[in-house]
């Protein structure tokens, strides 16, 4: 009986998703969980191996979803035009969005930017060219 | 009213039609269930499931269907005569609530069953449509 294998940077990524669009923290979902804050890391890194159900369980339970939903569109091959595209965002941008409430499209257009050749590391970064993009429109707009 | 028969065994209710359609061919109903309890009972254990505790291992497949499982509030459970049942929730999906004051056994039996629902392709509630079926029916 053939079971479809999970992609594990998938799955860590949703799982990081979830995370933080529910405002945890890894230590907030440890503590919600009983599941360490080691593992929950090396899983949202996709460096757990093969995931353990119990674990998962308690993870998903945590996070308020079930376990059909965390595993729904984590499966090996391609995934759907909109989760690739969330499961792309460089990182930063993805916290950056849950702080100032940003839409998906804003979050998309930031993606493709590319400042001084180089595209920010972190949240700070996205941050500042962000800021920067708007100041450079409002100056267009006062002209 | 629409029957399909399969095996010399004619089938009227709309859900156990529907389960057979989803096979996609003339296969036995209860075949068809088995085989969708088999394949979750593998992804159980593909993902490390060991079936030691009863009772979590019936969360987690239940988890693999889509359903969270609850104790009922003392209130329901003191004039529920159900062990356990699946209700839908606000938002749009179902949980299967238990009666915690009934024997660990009938309680694991009945929530078993409840997952059994969420096999059949037509409801959330599984076949609901037992009076509509013929009397002949072996259903």
């Amino acid at each position: 009986m053939e079971i479809p294998k999970i992609d594990l940077a998938r799955l860590g990524h949703k799982i990081r998703e979830l995370r933080l669009g529910r405002g945890l923290t890894l230590n907030d979902l440890a503590e919600k969980s009983g599941v360490s804050k080691a593992y929950i890391s090396d899983l949202e890194n996709g460096n757990a191996g093969k995931p353990n159900i119990q674990y998962m369980y308690a993870i998903a339970t945590s996070l308020g979803i079930t376990l059909d939903e965390l595993l729904n569109d984590v499966a090996s091959g391609p995934a759907p035009k909109t989760r690739k595209q969330r499961t792309e965002l460089p990182p930063g941008l993805l916290e950056l969005q849950k702080d100032l409430d940003l839409s998906d499209e804003d979050v998309e257009r930031l993606a493709a930017v590319n400042f001084r050749g180089h595209r920010p590391r972190d949240k700070e970064g996205w941050r500042f060219l962000l800021e920067t993009l708007q100041m450079l429109s409002q100056r267009k707009l006062q002209k | 009213m629409e029957t399909i028969t399969v095996g010399g065994r004619r089938y009227s209710d709309p859900d156990i039609i529907s389960l057979i359609r989803a096979t996609g061919q003339l296969v036995d109903p209860r075949s068809a269930i088995l085989t969708q309890a088999r394949r979750l009972n593998a992804q159980y254990r593909n993902l490390g499931g060991d079936g030691q505790n009863r009772f979590e291992r019936l969360k987690i497949l239940a988890s693999l269907r889509g359903l969270s499982v609850e104790p009922m509030d003392l209130q329901r459970s003191a004039r529920e005569k159900r062990d356990a049942v699946l209700v839908p929730t606000l938002n749009g999906r179902a949980e299967i609530v238990y009666n915690p004051s009934r024997a660990a056994g009938r309680t694991a039996f009945s929530i078993a069953h409840e997952i059994t629902h969420t096999f059949f392709p037509n409801s959330i509630t599984g076949a609901r449509f037992r009076t509509l079926c013929e009397p002949s029916s072996r259903e």
